[in-house]
């Protein structure tokens, strides 16, 4: 199970769309995640009928192949870009990863783009 | 002879100076009926942006695909909608990823080796050895070309001989043809004016859509399929199967992809007024496409999903925080909860954004000049007389009072059924830009249209006058601000306020006089009726 928080690249240092090759790249589509809004304020994405109430309203949605994933993640970072926040939303994944798949190469690397209220769990 | 010559030396005689033009009027093109667009297409060169039309926007974007597939889809009915609307051209810049690849269709042999025979084939790389030709279609077809060639029959005193020219066709997939070529494998092979007929530097000449290199084969053998006329009497060929010379590389769109894409619709040649958002649902896109308007003073118009709550819809846009840019008067929000037949009928009933059409309807408008060459651009494409053009729409909210005070708060002009005398239909209900002020000139769209053309149509001048001497310079764009702003008066954009309709001052810089000069304007534009209070009274 991936989690990570997505924040404004200019403040993180972190594309998210890496995140995304590192923990999803060998993912089976479709999958559902959870989104979590960290921000003060509504956060409407029509991409995925998704809307999230200020401070920590979670919803799930169902992602359809991996380029609709970067293309969601690319339009989550930019919303963080623009309002300067440094954690802005949480994704999870949901769909459990079978104890075959191997964990996913260098975890150290996603530490710097966490926020101290969510960890990143990668595997389950 | 003529009595005159054009430098005069020691000698007598008579010089005549090439003729000076004195007479040229600053006028202006029709850019203001174009849009620009980031567009996902299944057709169309992905190096650079390409213009489109109503005759040939099936050919340079492909014939669209499903909203089921992608709602990325979406943009290419807008631009298909648009063009038949009203807007002269779209110019399109092409979305892809980085793993894009155009690759090489070529007729040798696939394995390189010598005694292969030769097929058609396609390859990662330009190939080296052991080929006739390789074509690069720079177009980036989806659904792939065919290529066929011939060979004509040349005798010499009765005998066959091999033939180094012939006759290359690039179709489409459904054996529409692209192009034609005849030139020839022999690269000192010249016409007959002297210019060189190879075929690569006949195809460079003709086009930059396709590049083509030609091999070690130097003629066509007379016992070439390719040669001739068979018995029937038709031109042989040798003619490929589809090939796919595209990889489109999938639709994962990242940040970056945005900026190159937004970047190359930045500095094209081709010229636009107004930049459309395709009803992209991505605030990524879209942020790119706010930083273009910044960059280029041009009017962003851009949709919110109308499947979209009110207060989605609202969240939508002030997430976008465009109400911060220092040019947040051209990005125009438009919120349409209706759903539509498509226009195109490759889709069923779906949800259609707006903002193109408005955009089309602007393209309409703008090509309607007076004989001073301004446009109405202070009527905007609002109300009454600019309803919605589209089959089958069915509301799926009509909001209430204080819902649309909600939207007009958040700067998003509703696209709603509204009754009217001689009946009701679907209007765009309001003309707001996303300016963050109450009662200001700058929340009119009206007012936003006619103030970047105007300052469209000084840089312009003042481009041209660039590099002249100060005085000249100086006299020249004062001549142009007075007639101009005279005639901008006369066509109702601007009007008396407080102060004159208009002032302007132009003057060498008080710092650096030499090579500097500062042109200020100010204007008092027309505004535009957004509320009516009516009042009754009964008297006795």
């Amino acid at each position: 199970m991936a989690k990570f928080i997505i924040g404004a690249p200019s403040i993180t240092g972190i594309d998210a769309n890496d995140l995304v090759n590192e923990f999803f790249a060998d993912s089976t589509f479709p999958l559902t995640i959870r989104l979590q809004n960290h921000l003060p304020r509504n956060i409407s994405l029509p991409e995925i009928n998704v809307f999230l109430k200020p401070f920590d309203d979670k919803a799930e949605a169902k992602i359809k192949s991996l380029d609709k994933l970067h293309r969601l993640v690319s339009s989550i970072e930019q919303i963080a870009e623009l309002n300067k926040h440094e954690a802005a939303i949480t994704v999870e994944d949901l769909t459990l990863v079978s104890a075959s798949k191997p964990e996913p190469a260098k975890p150290a690397k996603v530490t710097p783009v966490v926020a101290p209220v969510v960890e990143h769990v990668v595997g389950v | 002879m003529q009595p005159f010559t054009r430098q005069l030396g020691a000698e007598s005689g008579v010089q005549l100076n090439p003729l000076r033009d004195n007479s040229e009027i600053p006028t202006a093109d029709n850019s203001d009926q174009v849009f620009g667009i980031l567009i996902r297409a299944t057709r169309g060169r992905i190096d650079k942006p390409f213009a489109v039309d109503r005759g040939n926007v099936l050919k340079r974007l492909g014939r669209g695909e499903s909203m089921r597939s992608t709602s990325l889809n979406e943009a290419w009915v807008h631009v298909t909608e648009a063009l038949n609307q009203g807007a002269y051209q779209a110019i399109v810049q092409r979305l892809v990823t980085t793993t894009a690849k155009v690759k090489w269709a070529v007729y040798g042999a696939e394995d390189g080796l010598a005694a292969t025979p030769y097929t058609y084939f396609v390859s990662d790389v330009e190939p080296e050895d052991n080929f006739m030709f390789a074509v690069n279609h720079l177009e980036c077809y989806n659904d792939g070309i065919k290529i066929r060639f011939h060979a004509e029959q040349k005798a010499n005193g009765g005998v066959d001989q091999p033939n180094d020219k012939i006759t290359l066709n690039v179709y489409d997939s459904s054996d529409e043809l692209l192009y034609e070529f005849y030139g020839s494998l022999n690269p000192d092979s010249k016409n007959d004016y002297g210019v060189s007929d190879y075929l690569p530097d006949l195809v460079s000449r003709l086009t930059d859509s396709v590049e083509i290199t030609v091999g070690n084969t130097r003629e066509i053998a007379i016992d070439s399929l390719a040669y001739g006329y068979n018995n029937a009497g038709h031109a042989k060929k040798i003619a490929s199967d589809v090939l796919v010379c595209f990889e489109e590389g999938g639709t994962g769109y990242t940040t970056l992809d945005y900026m190159a894409a937004r970047s190359k619709l930045q500095f094209t040649p081709f010229n636009y007024a107004y930049i459309s958002s395709g009803g992209t649902q991505s605030p990524a896109l879209l942020a790119q496409l706010a930083q273009l308007a910044f960059d280029t003073n041009r009017q962003l118009k851009f949709d919110i999903d109308g499947k979209l709550t009110i207060e989605a819809a609202i969240a939508f846009v002030e997430q976008l925080n465009m109400g911060a840019s220092p040019t947040a008067h051209l990005m125009h929000a438009f919120y349409a909860p209706l759903k539509c037949d498509d226009p195109t009928g490759i889709n069923g009933k779906l949800w259609l954004g707006t903002a193109t059409f408005n955009i089309a309807r602007c393209c309409l408008r703008n090509a309607q000049t007076n004989t001073k060459g301004f446009a109405p651009k202070n009527f905007p494409i609002a109300g009454r007389e600019h309803p919605l053009q589209r089959t089958g729409i069915k509301q799926n909210h009509t909001p209430t009072d204080q819902e649309l005070n909600a939207l007009a708060r958040a700067k998003i002009n509703p696209v709603l059924y509204e009754i009217y005398s001689g009946g009701g239909r679907y209007v765009f209900r309001d003309s707001l830009t996303c300016a963050l002020v109450e009662s200001s000139l700058k929340k009119l769209i009206a007012v936003a249209d006619m103030s970047t053309t105007v300052d469209d149509a000084v840089t312009r001048v003042a481009k041209d006058i660039l590099q002249l001497p100060m005085e000249i310079a100086i006299k020249r764009m004062n001549a142009f601000l007075g007639s101009y702003f005279e005639a901008a008066q006369a066509a109702g954009w601007l009007v008396r306020g407080e102060g004159d309709p208009f002032r302007y001052i132009v003057e060498p810089a008080a710092n650096k006089p030499y090579d500097t000069m500062q042109v200020s304007y100010w204007l008092r534009f027309d505004g535009t009726v957004r509320q009516i209070f009516v009042t009754q009274t009964l008297t006795r």
